[in-house]
C-alpha cells in the first residue's frame, strides 16, 4: 500500500492547532478558583457519563 | 455545559448537512477507553470535503451567535476543535472505522482505540506519552502496526515513537 506522508503534509496544521491549545490551556491555568472548581466538577461529570458508555457496534 | 448536550448537537449538525459524519478523538475518547483525565476541550473529526465546507461550519456557528475563539467554537460553553478530513486520509480512516456508541440513549461515534493511539503518536507531546502508554493494553497491536505502517512517513517516524514507547514499558 502506498504510503501517506501525514506527518509532512500536516505540519502547518498542528502547528496552528497545538498553538490554540496551548492558549487555551494558559488561560485556564490563570482562571479563577470558582471557575476551576466548575471546570473539574464538569470533567468529573463527563468522566462518569463516559463510564456507563457502551460500544453499539465496531468495523471487523 | 454538559457533554450530552454537545454530542446531541453534533447529531444535528450532521442531520441538517453541515457536517456528513464525525468522530471524537482527544482527551475525550482517552477518558471514554481508559482513564479520568483533565481536558479542556474536545476534539471531534468531521467529513467536511472541501475547505469551504469547513468555513461554511464557523458560518453556521457564527450566524447562531456562538462564541468563536481561534480555533475554537464554543458549543454549550464546551471549547471544540474541529478537524476536517480533507486535511488527512489519517481522519478519514478515523472516522469510516469508528466505533458506534451510547451515550445515554445519545448515539455518537468515537474513533476506536488503535486509531486514538495513532493520533497521539503524531502529536506526541509529553501528556500524550503518558496517555499513549496508559492505552497501549487495551489495543489490538497487529491493527495498530498496521495502521501505522499505512500512515507513517518515509522516515518511520510514527514506528519510531511507537517502538519507544514499547521499549520504555
Amino acid at each position: 500500500m502506498k504510503s501517506i506522508h501525514y506527518m509532512k503534509d500536516t505540519k502547518a496544521f498542528w502547528q496552528e492547532r497545538n498553538k490554540a491549545r496551548e492558549v487555551l490551556d494558559q488561560k485556564r491555568q490563570t482562571t479563577s478558583y470558582t471557575e476551576k472548581t466548575q471546570i473539574a466538577e464538569k470533567l468529573r461529570s463527563d468522566a462518569n457519563l463516559l463510564k456507563r458508555a457502551r460500544i453499539l457496534s465496531s468495523k471487523p | 455545559m454538559a457533554l450530552k448536550e454537545v454530542i446531541i448537537c453534533l447529531n444535528r449538525l450532521k442531520t441538517e448537512g453541515i457536517i456528513q459524519d464525525y468522530a471524537i478523538g482527544g482527551g475525550y475518547a482517552v477518558m471514554f477507553y481508559d482513564i479520568p483525565m483533565t481536558t479542556y476541550d474536545l476534539d471531534v473529526l468531521v467529513v467536511l470535503p472541501t475547505e469551504d465546507d469547513y468555513h461554511a461550519l464557523y458560518e453556521y456557528f457564527r450566524n447562531k451567535g456562538a462564541k468563536i475563539e481561534n480555533v475554537y467554537i464554543f458549543i454549550e460553553e464546551m471549547p471544540v476543535q474541529f478537524f476536517p478530513n480533507y486535511i488527512s486520509p489519517l481522519f478519514d480512516s478515523a472516522i469510516e472505522e469508528s466505533n458506534v456508541v451510547d451515550l445515554e440513549g445519545v448515539s455518537c461515534k468515537f474513533v476506536r482505540v488503535e486509531h486514538l493511539v495513532l493520533l497521539l503518536l503524531t502529536s506526541f507531546r509529553p501528556k500524550d506519552k503518558i496517555r499513549i502508554e496508559s492505552l497501549l493494553n487495551k489495543v489490538n497491536k497487529g491493527l495498530l502496526e498496521r495502521l501505522i505502517k499505512r500512515f507513517d512517513d518515509e522516515k518511520h517516524t510514527l514506528y519510531e515513537r511507537y517502538q519507544s514507547l514499547l521499549a520504555g514499558t
